[in-house]
């Protein structure tokens, strides 16, 4: 067991946010209770639209996407999605996503009572539009303001999941502390374009958008690391992982539990097999993941098989 | 139960059969044995250095035995590169079948007229075969035309063919080939594949006869069973999801 701050995983794998949809197609190829947590995609209070297609680039060992948090709002998953979640014992965790400081408030009310949510989870990569589109997550005192708005109304564990792009990942780790997550989760995708040099127009309609999978592997790792050595608090490490070294990689730099995003797109299947590969890797080292987690921070360095 | 597997499967034939086309087969048991026509599956090709390709491509299955899967394909970019050189016994991992089969949209029958433009032919061969219908099949060139048994064996007398340089068939578009049909043919609907202009020609003859018209559409995409919402498509409100609501749609539910 893994315990985040009173969320208890059995294991230390979760999907990532908006590549895992609401579970429905993945549960055709992966059994969902074999996980240590199910986080659905990006909710907002009203349905989202997202943006024209062409949606997705590849690039270098990772992919860029601008789906633009295409979702069908709150009320939708509340009476569609949830009661399906709910078949499964995995812990489910909402992300949610809002324009405002209200939305997101008004989301964590909406989600107060529902059974079947084991945490929120707050994606703070979304343009403030009263703030003229900066994004939440890189402003501290932005991110501490949505992070209070939602704790007053969730009693529940609460994770603020961090922008990677911004230049102190620690101050604004420190903002959602502050503003009482109880978790942090990192990182979301980094902003990035392709341009089609046949033509020169950018690959994707929007021009710009966020790099996810092994290439922004390190820089996450980094983030990680920052913020364990910083910071008291639980976190869940995501960016690029394909394999079982790699989970070891960011639970040694201070991950707690891990979120598998692209991975999951090419082959879903891999989400299982990490889970076993991990399991005989702690069994056959003899260790607990209470020793794992962090060690590179503490400099407790071991021999591992 | 949307019935798709990720199967370790085996390659059985790799071959060119036209310039820059090829004819894969492949032992894929469980993807064969679930597969209905319209359906694709979403292949992870052999990647570079690079890592690309990284996302699966998908390809349509243009027919399945008990245990084997038949796939075209043409070669326009890393992807497709790079699958040219498995060789039997080689292993790939395939995602299906996926999408909405075609009968789910329209019951094929000999009232049905299929048109196929270039590759497009791979996605509605199938269903044409076994409908009884009509197809007409239009492509740039001769040496673009697939002319495989297995692909359009079963159509001799139901298939008219056009090439825009006239070197096979009647010279012009396929399209041009509709509208003399549609005149005087009761065909009740009409499925189309193939580039976005030609399914706009077809939308539009189509609906000038009062047919019902159903479009199979391709998109770029990365999950293939419905959760990343990268293969969107346009819609009257909002967007759809081409791996998943289709690739087969009513031309009404969809904005080309
Ligand atoms: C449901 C479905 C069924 C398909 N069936 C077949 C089939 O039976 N046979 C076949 O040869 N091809 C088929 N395709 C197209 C095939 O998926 C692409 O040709 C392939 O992904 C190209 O990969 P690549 O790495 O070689 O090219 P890339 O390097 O990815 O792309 C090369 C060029 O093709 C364009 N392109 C790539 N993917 C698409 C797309 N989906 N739609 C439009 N343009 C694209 C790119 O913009 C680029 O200009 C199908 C596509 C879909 C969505
Ligand atoms: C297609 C796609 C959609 C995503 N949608 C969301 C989303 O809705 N909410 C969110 O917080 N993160 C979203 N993300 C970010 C991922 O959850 C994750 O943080 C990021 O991709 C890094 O992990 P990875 O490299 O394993 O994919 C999305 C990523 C991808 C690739
Ligand atoms: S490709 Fe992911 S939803 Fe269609």
């Amino acid at each position: 067991m893994i315990n985040l701050a009173g969320l208890e995983l059995k294991n230390p794998i979760m999907t990532a946010s908006g590549t895992a949809g609401y579970g429905r197609e993945l549960a055709n190829l992966v059994d969902l209770d074999s996980l240590g947590a199910f986080v659905v995609k990006g909710t907002s209070l009203e349905p989202w639209v997202g943006n024209p297609p062409i949606r997705v680039a590849e690039t270098a060992s990772g992919m860029l996407n601008s789906i633009g948090l295409q979702n069908p709002g709150v009320g939708h998953f509340i009476s569609y999605d949830l009661p399906f979640l709910r078949q499964f014992s995995v812990p489910v965790i909402v992300n949610i996503v809002g324009r405002s400081v209200d939305e997101y408030a008004l989301l964590a009310k909406r989600l107060k009572d529902m059974e079947g949510i084991a945490a929120l989870e707050v994606n703070v990569s979304c343009p403030n539009v009263k703030e003229g589109g900066l994004s939440f997550g890189q402003d501290p005192l932005l991110v501490k303001e949505v992070t209070e708005a939602v704790r007053e109304n969730w009693d529940k564990p609460l994770i603020v999941k961090l922008s990677p792009n911004v230049t102190n990942i620690v101050e604004i780790g420190r903002a959602a502390k502050e503003g009482g997550a109880d978790v942090l989760s990192l990182i979301n995708t980094l902003r990035g374009m392709a341009i089609d040099t046949n033509s020169g127009r950018p690959v994707l309609a929007q021009g710009i958008g966020g790099l996810s999978g092994p290439a922004i592997k390190p820089v996450a790792l980094r983030m990680v690391f920052e913020l364990a050595s910083e910071l008291d608090i639980p976190l869940i490490g995501m960016g690029g992982i394909q394999s079982y070294r790699d989970v070891l990689e960011f639970m040694m730099a201070g991950a707690s539990a891990v979120a598998i995003g692209t991975a999951v797109l090419r082959t879903p299947g891999m989400l299982i097999e990490l889970v076993r590969e991990l399991e005989y890797w702690r069994l056959s080292n003899g260790v607990a993941w209470e020793d794992i987690i962090g060690l590179t921070v503490r400099g407790e360095y071991g021999e591992f098989r | 139960m949307a019935g798709y597997v990720e199967e370790e499967a085996r390659v059985l034939v790799n071959i060119e059969i036209n310039p820059g086309i090829y004819h894969l087969k492949i032992e894929a048991k469980e993807i064969a044995k679930k597969w209905q026509p319209g359906q694709f599956v979403n292949l992870l090709l052999p990647a570079g250095m690079d890592g690309i390709p990284f996302l699966r491509r998908p390809f349509s299955i243009f027919m399945a035995s008990k245990t084997e899967i038949g796939i075209v394909y043409r070669v326009v970019g890393r992807g497709t590169d790079n699958l040219t050189q498995l060789v039997k016994g080689d292993s790939l991992n395939c995602l299906g079948p996926l999408g909405v089969p075609i009968k789910r949209k329209i019951e094929p029958s000999a009232t049905t007229l299929f048109v196929a433009g270039g590759m497009g032919i791979a996605s509605i061969a199938a269903s044409a075969i076994y409908s009884g219908g009509m197809l007409l099949y239009g492509a740039r060139t001769e040496s673009e035309l697939i002319l495989l048994p297995e692909v359009t064996g079963g159509l001799a007398e139901r298939m008219l063919i056009s090439t825009e340089d006239g070197s096979f068939g009647t010279k012009g578009l396929v399209t041009d080939l509709l509208p003399a049909i549609l005149a005087v043919e009761d065909y009740t609907g009409i499925v189309a594949c193939g580039p976005r202009g030609m399914l706009k020609r077809v939308k539009e003859i189509g609906e000038r006869y009062n047919r019902s018209v159903y479009l199979v559409i391709e998109e770029r995409m990365a999950c293939g069973i419905g959760t990343c919402l990268a293969c969107a498509i346009k819609a009257p409100e909002g967007y759809l999801r081409v791996c998943k609501d289709g690739p087969i749609f009513l031309a009404q539910e969809i904005v080309l």
